[in-house]
């Protein structure tokens, strides 16, 4: 018996001024699965994403995470939800430019009230599991774009999330790099028992995960599991 | 982290991304601290005011001198008189003891001694006192000290004497409390209001300018932050940590100058006035005030700015149409800001209330960064044909008008302030300027009193010694009474000074009228004070032209009855060349031996007095302090500009790889600066001129129109941004080379 969704999206609609990004999107996603979202550009893919992780809040339809209806929570709630449950590795510039990469990775626990010492130390596991231990003490913007990657994947782990959110996370990559931040990140979330949701339109990286949805003109086919 | 420690560590984890900030942003701390520095040193100086007031007429009550009586004290025999140097009044004091030390003085100087002034000591010594020295033939054995003056730039001398000392007083003790001083003229109050509204208002503006500085680079990072789970006040608390850095640098920086520029204030002298260094300091609750305030201030302005942005996890602000400005509240703030002016300036007292006046200029200052906004968008939102150029310049205005309408409303704030404080500097020269009505030659006149015959005419000998010195003669007022007991003035000397003096040809027994004395022909006057002399005047008069020192007739000794005319008191006439100051100093030196009875008067204005000098002072500082706040908002200006072709420089690249030529380029970045400063130029000037008016009026001046320096301000304020702006276009080359093409 398949357990029960840990996150689901039913029906989105959202639009941005008069034009409309989301007309009728669900998703579902299960603990621990890596789910790819596709689609082409400008299909919907990304605020899907950013509806399902509670970074938008969509027009119509809800967001349910854990039974709980995250589209319908104030900005505090959802921002603590973010901080505890969720978490994110992007395209560009998601790292914080003035702290150092350890820094940043200790971020989600820090603005969770974590000791900075405490905090820290446990950035540094991090780092070492994804192999940037030597970027520690450096900025962002000294690293090459694999090992920020790998940072990026740090933080988002740092803070034992349930569901990491990865919106083309090697869209800036060279295929080698790619290929390897995609197993560093796929791994890792495993080993957490993290689900991931993967927005890309790169088949190569859409084939690590377990299951994939494609979104087209703002609506989301082929669900799985069902609802 | 207990919850209610984690504000503390969100302010700190701002403070941190501050510190860690790149380029640009240590450039916005630079220019936050710079401008919060000004305006601290402004704040510090303002507190201060009331201090060194208190402090300078304790100084001047401390040397107040009672002549009630002390058992057991022997009073010291005082005698106040003057003299004048180059303008600078010097105060002579004549002592004769034994009895009380004047303050500052450690024993009373013997005859042939003086204690002087730190002040009067570097006069006397320097070149440029080589014609003072005359006047000062004793030895100078001491300075007078802290205590015993009012100000760093006072002019004393205590004089040791002997004799009798006629007129002079008894002192008891120091320190007795006098009248009170007299009240700072309206005009110049006026200008010290306005002069520090002018200067706090815009380095405000800059500092909120500045705090915007790398907005989009602190956007990023705050939507970052954002996106993994800080939520709406912590973000706000981040901000404002980050904004406390810039406002403690300032606070550091403005109290570090406030204490370097400390010391040059007592070179400064206004209204004759001048304060001790250590006199200038603010009272600590108003230090601690300011120490909490800049950092409250800055804090409240990045929350207030915060209020309108909306930092978002995804740090994409997807922008509509920018919101319309309303006109009506920015009219209400100009027009409430009139009305209080017009209020204070139909006030019929003599003194206009400092909260009406401070609240008005505000008001009207504040017009400009409020209107400015407004009046740009109109501007270009209805501006949509042109050259390509102007069509991006434009378009890019339409955009994101605020921001450019701010930094260029800085300019415009100094701009109108200093067209509105040059006004009133103009009126009041004007207002203090004493004419003369001399003509070609320089006049003035000896008053002495307790001396012979033989001295006088020694002074008058010595004074026709002087070159330049056209004549000088010596006379001896007498008093004459018609029948209706009108009193008459009447000035006696020998032909030989009548000749030299009124160019008239005379023989001993004639009588000479001015222009008063030609109606007393063929009287006949008494002499008060000898009932049965009397004085018979001639039918006909040579009338003498020109001043007479207010003497009605000018008499020979033979045209009056022997023995009338005695006494100690001679006025001694003299004519000089007043194009040459060093002249009536050579004059004053004629009469030196007899200290201080003798008194020389200038009836002719040869250099600036104490307030014009005062006026002079604060048109220079006026200049610089819109100097340097041009120059403050010029690299605003600066830093924004080129902070915009940053961002844009792959849009600017992708331009420019298209074809576009660079100048069409570097055109469209001076347009999007020369647009908003035309506007701002002209709002500025009108502004300037309007507040100029109402201040005029509250002062009791005439209006009048003195295009002069609002031309200098101008043409200042467009050469300021004009620099600026030629400054972006390395930028903009560099923005427009194909290498920016590449993806990050």
């Amino acid at each position: 018996m398949t357990a029960a969704p840990l996150l689901v999206a039913r029906d989105l609609h959202k639009s941005f001024g008069t034009t409309p990004a989301l007309s009728g999107a669900s998703a579902a996603v299960r603990a621990g699965e890596v789910l790819a979202i596709m689609g082409p550009s400008g299909s919907g893919k990304s605020t899907l994403l950013h509806c399902l992780a509670g970074i938008l809040v969509p027009d119509q339809g809800t967001v349910t995470y854990q039974g709980q209806v995250l589209s319908d929570l104030p900005d505090r709630p959802r921002s603590a939800l973010r901080r505890s449950a969720f978490g994110f590795v992007f395209q560009f510039g998601q790292l914080v430019p003035e702290l150092s990469c350890l820094a940043n990775v200790a971020l989600p626990l820090r603005l969770g009230g974590i000791p900075r010492r405490a905090a820290e130390r446990t950035a540094a596991d991090w780092l070492e599991r994804l192999e940037v231990t030597d970027v520690a003490a450096k900025r962002p913007g000294e690293t090459s774009g694999g090992q920020g990657q790998r940072v990026a994947i740090a933080r988002a782990l740092v803070g034992k999330p349930s569901v990491i959110f990865a919106d083309e996370p090697t869209g800036a990559l060279d295929s080698l790099n790619g290929e390897r931040v995609m197993h560093m990140l796929v791994d890792a979330a495993k080993d957490s028992g993290a689900a991931v949701v993967l927005v890309t339109h790169e088949a190569r990286v859409a084939a690590y995960a377990d299951r994939e949805i494609v979104v087209r003109d703002g609506i989301a086919r082929n669900l799985e599991p069902a609802l | 982290m207990s919850p209610a420690a984690r504000p503390f560590g969100d302010l700190r984890l701002g403070l941190r991304l501050a510190l860690g900030a790149r380029r640009g942003a240590w450039l916005r701390l630079a220019l936050t601290a710079l401008g919060t520095g000004i305006g601290v040193v402004v704040l510090l100086v303002a507190a201060s005011v009331p201090h060194a007031v208190n402090r300078n007429h304790d100084r001047s009550v401390a040397v107040e001198v009672s002549s009630e009586p002390i058992a057991g004290v022997h009073p010291l025999r005082m005698l106040d008189s003057s003299t004048e140097y180059h303008g600078d009044s010097i105060r002579l004091e004549y002592l004769k003891g034994p009895g009380p030390v004047p303050p500052g003085l450690s024993r009373l100087p013997g005859p042939g001694e003086l204690v002087v002034s730190p002040a009067l000591a570097h006069l006397l010594t320097s070149s440029g006192g080589a014609l003072l020295r005359p006047r000062f033939p004793g030895q100078v054995i001491g300075t007078i000290g802290k205590d015993g003056l009012t100000g760093p730039a006072s002019m004393i001398a205590y004089i040791g004497a002997s004799g009798s000392m006629e007129g002079s007083e008894p002192v008891y003790s120091f320190g007795e409390p006098g009248p009170p001083g007299q009240p700072i003229p309206v005009l110049l109050w006026v200008l010290l209001v306005v002069g520090v509204v002018v200067l706090l208002f815009p380095v405000f503006v800059f500092v909120v300018t500045a705090s915007r500085l790398s907005g989009a680079e602190r956007d990023r990072r705050l939507a970052a932050i954002r996106l993994i789970g800080a939520d709406g006040r912590q973000i706000r608390r981040i901000a404002a940590g980050e904004s406390i850095l810039g406002s403690v640098a300032g606070l550091v920086f403005g109290g570090g100058l406030f204490l370097a520029l400390r010391p040059l204030v007592e070179h400064q002298t206004i209204s004759g006035v001048s304060v001790f260094a250590s006199d200038v300091q603010p009272s600590t609750p108003l230090i601690v005030l300011i120490v909490v305030a800049i950092p409250v201030l800055a804090v409240g302005a990045t929350l207030f700015a915060l209020r309108h942005t909306v930092i978002e996890p995804l740090g994409v602000v997807r922008q509509g149409a920018p919101a319309r400005r309303r006109l009506w509240w920015r009219l209400t703030l100009v027009g409430l800001g009139i009305a209080l002016l017009l209020k204070e300036a139909d006030n019929g007292s003599g003194r206009p209330s400092t909260t009406g006046l401070v609240a008005g200029i505000v008001l009207l200052l504040l017009g400009i960064p409020v209107l400015l906004p407004w009046l740009l968008q109109m501007v270009v939102g209805k501006a949509s044909r042109g050259a390509p150029a102007m069509q991006l310049a434009t378009g890019r205005l339409r955009l994101d008008s605020g921001t450019p309408a701010r930094v260029v409303a800085g300019v415009a704030v100094v701009l109108a302030g200093s067209v509105a404080l040059f006004t009133l500097v103009a009126a009041a020269q004007r207002s203090y300027g004493i004419t003369t009505d001399s003509g070609d030659n320089g006049k003035g006149s000896f008053y002495l009193e307790g001396v012979t015959r033989q001295q006088a005419e020694s002074v008058a000998a010595k004074a026709r010694a002087v070159p330049g010195v056209q004549a000088a003669g010596v006379t001896r007022q007498v008093d004459l009474v018609d029948k209706d007991q009108s009193y008459y003035s009447g000035a006696v000397a020998s032909c030989r000074d009548i000749t030299a003096l009124y160019h008239v040809r005379c023989r001993n027994g004639d009588a000479f009228a001015s222009y008063d004395g030609d109606q007393l022909a063929g009287r006949t006057l008494r002499l008060p004070g000898h009932k049965s002399r009397h004085i018979r005047l001639p039918a006909h008069f040579q009338p003498i032209a020109g001043d007479t020192g207010g003497a009605a007739l000018i008499l020979t000794p033979a045209a009056l009855p022997a023995g009338v005319v005695t006494g100690s008191q001679w006025n001694l006439p003299v004519h000089f060349d007043w194009h040459d100051s060093d002249v009536v100093e050579g004059v004053r030196n004629a009469a030196a031996p007899l200290q201080w009875r003798a008194q020389f008067n200038d009836d002719t204005s040869v250099s600036l007095n104490t307030d014009q000098k005062t006026f002079s002072t604060i048109k220079r500082g006026l200049y610089a302090g819109a100097l340097l706040t041009l120059g403050m908002a010029a690299a605003t200006m600066l830093v924004l500009a080129i902070e915009q072709v940053a961002e844009r420089r792959r849009p600017l690249a992708v331009l420019a790889a298209s074809g576009v030529p660079r100048s069409m380029l570097a055109r469209s970045v001076l347009l999007q600066n020369a647009i908003p400063l035309a506007l701002a130029v002209v709002i500025a000037d009108i502004t300037g001129l309007v507040l100029g008016a109402f201040l005029l009026k509250v002062a009791h001046q005439p209006a009048r129109l003195d295009l002069t320096d609002l031309g200098v301000l101008t043409g200042l304020a467009i050469l300021a941004v004009a620099a600026a702006t030629l400054l972006t276009l390395p930028a903009v080359r560099r923005a427009t080379r194909p290498t920016m093409l590449r993806a990050e």
